[in-house]
């Protein structure tokens, strides 16, 4: 038996290593890449607390939980590929328009 | 030729030390906490069997879980619509001209109204 | 209660109504919407003379109609109307002053051809309906709203001409001083809700009456400052006192009636004879219970009245203009109406008031006429000899005058000589202020005969003194109408008080009017106001002989100052007298320099302490104001900046935030531990 202490640690260590990358890199791509860590960070305590209840509804969620992973990737992707046309790359510092 | 991934160190990392801040309050608070026992999952117990009946709201599993169906059927649509969002986001206009959504703040429009290349001062 | 008084509240939406017919429709009717204002006065009169029967046989009418505002456990603020003797006598007076101010002005405007007439009817329209509901008023927050409405229609038209610079001019005057004087009734309303909790006039809840049990130590009312009731109740009667000051044109208000001579003619006799000049002694008349309760109150009002009434009719002996002379025997008058009512006359004052509504309006129509005749030229020095080119007007002219001078038999003889000879025998009972009040009347008795027939001879005999005055333009039925009806009653009315007779040779019940102002509420008539009358009645050689007294001597004056005005100005050609006064003459010309010397105040006293507020406002005021919105401004500009469009510092700020956040709850929560 892993106590859950265990899963909380490594999914909060890989959650601010999805922060860290947000907060350090610019490539709109690399950006996705931190997202979906953060996701799995979450599906990782899903899981995790799904065998600490003696329940399948937390790893039934996860599943979903992927599937909407997909689909956000799906949405960014598009959203960087209208972001390169328009400041000519994907770096998310140049895209400051919206702002007072 | 491929290049290797190679550790930048510089100051583009000090905003990395919040995310790091964050883990450290994570870690002390997960540490200090204290959890019963886990009650685990029955000796035998055919887990992805059950993942699969409750996700169809069935009741034929060895572990028990909460009903999916409907989640289930939204997601699936949702899937479908970020499908097509993306392809609509993605898709470039046979002219070249670039038709889909413009989020230039409108620049390009202040520069065909005024007819000028200034931009804003505090840019 | 059925019957006639049910159709009270008609009375005053009658005019009302007409005043939106006149307002609204009344470019597309003829004669410019007077004919509604006519039909409305009429049908407004004919129910004011049913109410008056109904009231004479014993009925009364205390009913409130609309709560307009109502409190919890505090005060409700209602409509409502009162129908007593009082009010109904009041409702016949205005209701036929305005029904013949409204045909007379058929002549003085419409056949003038002047502009603007629906404003102008309208404007009569809601004068008499706003004066009606004044009078009915059943309680003193009612009554100050429609107060209120009076003096905004005087506004309204005394700058009737607004293009010329002396109405608007007037019309802001009349409003601005009547105004000074009503802030201190409002305080007094205010004063009223929070001593008694009721401001009804009459009913169950009366103040008046509250205040009489309080005084005997019936039950207690809130009182302020640390005064006991009597000092408190002086206070709360001086205060409303201040808006009958400011309304009837009283010492040292009277400044702005002189000037409301620039509105037309028609609206000086509604203004002087029914409405506006008559709303503040009438409100002392319908509070009179309260009144009576503070000895220093009255003796106030009387020396007020007494000295107004002198005052005013020295400077009326040197005007040269007719409708002057009548503004200031207007005021002189009202002067005797306070005079009589702070002297215990309330039958006095209030038959006063009857009478001089009738002979007041007569004289300011007849004026009116006259000056239609002389082309808008009201100097009276360019008058004379029109006796003969205008009879109609020249008798009913002199009836009035001669009401107005007080000479028998005519109406002003009889009240007048009531309230000096009230003021006379309370004077006598051991009161030197009320014998000083009745010394200052008396000698204005005086000078009012004298200023009425300088007027009558310089306007009407001798020989005409200028082109117009020798062929007048002519004057028609609409205008003749009125001063016939008027001329009449200025003659009569008097009668149905014939107090002097009654006393002197025994016969009963012809004091026709004490008798009616006797038979209402209780609480409201005048057999309880003459016991509660703070004063004792003393005799020069019993009853019948001060009576006898009293109007010889002031029969005497009047006769006194006609025949001097006779010896002066009723010749061919009459000269100007007034150089033989000497420097007194520019001091009556100049109105003792009253505007001067408000002016001074105005600009001497008042402008500087407001330059100072002004800063203080500019300055600290705005300057906070402005203070707040710069440093919001400001703020606004650099904490803005945090919003760099860089989406990776919005992370890093939510991560921080979330940094904060956890560390905050778990050093609250102690997950620390």
């Amino acid at each position: 038996m892993v106590p859950p202490q265990y899963y909380l640690l490594l999914s909060a260590a890989v959650f601010c290593i999805g922060i860290f990358g947000l907060l350090t890199r610019r490539n709109a791509l690399l950006f996705l890449m931190s997202v979906e860590l953060m996701l799995n960070a979450a599906n990782i305590n899903l899981v995790a607390f799904s065998y600490y209840w003696g329940n399948v509804t937390g790893q039934t969620f996860t599943l979903f939980t992927l599937a909407l992973a997909a689909a956000e990737v799906a949405v960014g992707l598009g959203i960087i590929l209208v972001l390169y046309r328009n400041f000519d790359g994907v770096d998310v510092t140049n895209a400051t328009t919206m702002r007072w | 030729m491929t290049t290797k991934p190679q550790l930048k160190l510089g100051s583009h990392l000090v905003p990395g030390l919040a995310a790091v801040a964050l883990f450290v309050v994570m870690a002390v608070v997960f540490v200090g906490a204290s959890f019963p026992n886990p009650q685990g999952f029955a000796e035998g117990a055919n887990i992805t069997a059950s993942i699969g009946y409750s996700m169809f709201n069935l009741d034929f599993g060895d572990v028990t879980g909460e009903s999916f169906l409907v989640a289930f059927i939204v997601i699936a649509v949702t899937l479908d619509v970020a499908l097509d969002g993306a392809i609509h986001l993605a898709r470039r206009e046979e002219s070249g001209q670039m038709r889909t959504i413009l989020t230039d703040g409108g620049r390009e429009l202040k520069r065909t109204l005024l007819d000028s290349d200034d931009e804003e001062g505090d840019h | 209660m059925a019957g006639i008084l049910d159709f009270a509240p008609a009375i005053v939406l009658l005019p009302f109504l007409s005043f939106l017919i006149a307002l609204g429709a009344g470019r597309y009717m003829p004669k410019g919407g007077a004919l509604a204002g006519i039909g409305a006065t009429a049908g407004s009169f004919v129910l004011s003379i049913a109410t008056f029967f109904a009231v004479s046989g014993g009925q009364t009418y205390n009913q409130t109609i609309y709560t307009w505002a109502e409190g919890l456990d505090a005060i409700n603020l209602t409509f409502g109307l009162l129908i007593d003797p009082l009010s109904s006598m009041m409702l016949v007076i205005v209701t036929l002053v305005a029904l013949l101010v409204h045909v007379f002005s058929l002549g003085y405007m419409n056949d003038e051809g002047e502009t603007g007439l629906p404003r102008y009817y309208a404007g009569l329209g809601l004068f008499t309906a706003s004066m009606l509901g004044f009078v009915v008023a059943d309680n003193l927050l009612m009554a100050f709203m429609f107060f209120e409405l009076v003096g905004l229609c005087s506004y309204l038209l005394i700058g009737f001409h607004f293009r010329q610079d002396g109405p608007p001019s007037a019309a802001k005057k009349a409003f601005l001083v009547t105004r000074f004087g009503d802030y201190f009734f409002l305080i007094g309303v205010v004063a009223v809700f929070a001593t008694f909790g009721s401001a009804a006039f009459a009913g169950p809840d009366a103040f008046p009456v509250l205040a009489e049990e309080a005084l005997n130590g019936e039950h207690s009312v809130n009182t302020f400052l640390g005064m006991g009731e009597q000092a408190w109740f002086t206070v709360v009667g001086l205060l409303v006192l201040g808006g009958v000051v400011g309304k009837s044109a009283q010492f040292p208000l009277h400044t702005w009636l002189p000037d409301a001579m620039e509105g037309p003619t028609p609206v000086s006799a509604l203004i002087h004879a029914a409405t506006m000049v008559a709303a503040g002694v009438y409100l002392v008349a319908r509070m009179y219970g309260f009144y009576v309760l503070t000895p220093t109150t009255l003796a106030i009002i009387a020396l007020i009245g007494g000295f107004t009434a002198l005052f005013a009719a020295t400077m009326g002996v040197v005007k040269k203009e007719i409708k002057q002379v009548l503004a200031y025997s207007t005021i002189s008058q009202y002067g005797y109406m306070m005079l009589g009512l702070g002297a215990g006359g309330y039958v006095a004052a209030t038959f006063h008031l009857m009478t001089h509504a009738f002979f007041k309006a007569l004289l300011f129509l007849g004026a009116g006429s006259v000056i239609i005749a002389m082309h808008h030229n009201e100097n009276m020095w360019d008058m004379g000899g029109l006796k003969d080119k205008m009879p109609v007007t020249y008798y009913a002219f002199l009836s009035g005058s001669l009401a107005l001078a007080g000479i028998v038999p005519f109406a002003g003889f009889w009240s007048k000589d009531e309230v000096l000879y009230e003021t006379l025998i309370h004077g006598l009972g051991g009161s030197p202020i009320l014998l000083a009040a009745y010394a200052m009347g008396l000698l204005a008795v005086f000078f009012t005969g004298f200023y009425t027939f300088r007027m009558v001879f310089l306007t009407f005999h001798g020989e005409p003194r200028s082109g117009t005055a020798r062929d007048p333009h002519g004057v028609r039925w609409n205008v003749k109408g009125p001063l016939a009806v008027l001329g009449v009653l200025a003659a009569t009315t008097g009668l149905v008080n014939m107090v002097p007779v009654e006393k002197l040779f025994g016969i009963e019940g012809i004091d026709f009017l004490h008798q009616f102002l006797d038979g209402s509420f209780s609480s409201l008539n005048a057999h309880h106001y003459a016991e509660l009358i703070p004063y004792s009645s003393g005799y020069i050689g019993g009853e019948a002989g001060t009576v006898a007294i009293g109007a010889a001597v002031s029969l005497g004056f009047a006769l006194g100052g006609a025949a001097l005005a006779h010896v002066l100005y009723n010749v061919p050609e009459p000269v100007e007298h007034t150089d033989k006064l000497g420097s007194i003459k520019t001091v009556l010309y100049n109105n003792y320099y009253q505007d001067e010397y408000q002016v001074w105040i105005a600009t001497g006293v008042v402008q500087p302490i407001s330059r100072v507020l002004d800063k203080f406002d500019q300055g600290i005021v705005d300057g906070v104001v402005n203070g707040i919105s710069s440093v919001s401004l400001f703020a606004g500009g650099r904490v803005k900046r945090i919003q760099t469009g860089v989406v990776s510092n919005y992370a890093a700020l939510l991560t921080l935030g979330l940094t904060a956040l956890l560390l905050g709850l778990g050093l609250l929560g102690g997950w620390f531990a």
